[in-house]
């Protein structure tokens, strides 16, 4: 489509540009890119310690979309429960659970003695951000199964995952 | 020549059904005062929060944690997280 209407204030800081028409719908409100470094905790108790110089994700925001890349070493962990990866903005809630995200991810052992343990009949598992939530976490289809998601009984302490996430905020 | 760092937190927003607060800390790199270079990072800080997670925030944020956070709000939000369908 072509680029029909551009609107904006300001100097060196252009605010809510207009694109398309002049609807909130058309209208590009933010843009950010910085680093976070998650914090990974257990959804009973507990947290991941992160290290290897690999304890940050990237994230651009543009609009109301977050994408979020990057690689995490786990070094050492005290989690238990369903394992909870902290995002760079709180996603959104919209109707029925269109803003629910799957996104792409590994997860693999250092090499060490450990290994990732996945669930029985683990036929993938992937990033998945569920609504009005500050965290994602890793969620694994079964074969002839009902899902599951990834614990502190699955990764662990040498543990590393790399993950690309694009998500909506509110 | 000076070249300085600091390290602000620049914006703070209160977000959505669960009043999640989200906090972006600014690195600020000046040469001699004038700002060369900014760059971001991002936390989410969710109603759920321990008592203890809370008390490393920074003092706005605790401020402001305290006046959205309220037992209705925890409450909603737990109730939230358990009904989750996935």
């Amino acid at each position: 489509m072509a680029l029909t209407q551009i609107t904006g204030s300001g100097i060196g800081q252009v605010t809510n540009i207009k694109i398309g028409g002049s609807g909130s719908a058309n209208t590009l409100d933010d843009y950010e890119e910085g680093s976070y470094e998650p914090v990974i905790t257990g959804g009973t108790s507990g947290s991941m310690t992160t290290g290897d110089s690999a304890t940050y994700l990237k994230y651009t925001k543009i609009g109301n979309v977050v994408h979020v890349q990057g690689q995490i070493h786990i070094t050492a962990s005290t989690a238990v429960g369903t394992i909870l990866v902290s995002l760079p903005f709180a996603s959104g809630d919209t109707s029925g659970l269109a803003e629910r995200s799957a996104g792409g991810g590994v997860i693999f052992d250092s090499g060490g003695s450990g290994g990732v343990t996945f669930p029985t009949n683990t036929v993938d598992c992937c990033p998945y951000v569920t609504s009005s939530t500050s965290a994602f976490q890793f969620r694994v289809s079964k074969s002839n199964e009902g899902a599951a998601s990834l614990s502190n009984t699955h990764i662990g302490a040498d543990d590393r995952f790399a993950v690309s996430i694009t998500y909506q905020t509110s | 020549m000076a070249l300085t760092e600091e390290t602000i937190q620049d914006k703070i927003e209160v977000v959505g059904e669960f009043k999640h607060v989200q906090v972006r800390t600014a690195t600020v790199i000046k040469r001699d005062g004038t700002e060369i270079s900014r760059s971001f990072s991002r936390h989410v800080v969710a109603p759920n929060i321990s008592a203890d997670d809370l008390a490393n925030e920074s003092t706005e944020v605790q401020a402001i944690c305290n006046a959205v956070h309220t037992e209705a709000i925890k409450t909603a939000y737990a109730t939230h997280l358990e009904n989750q369908e996935v």
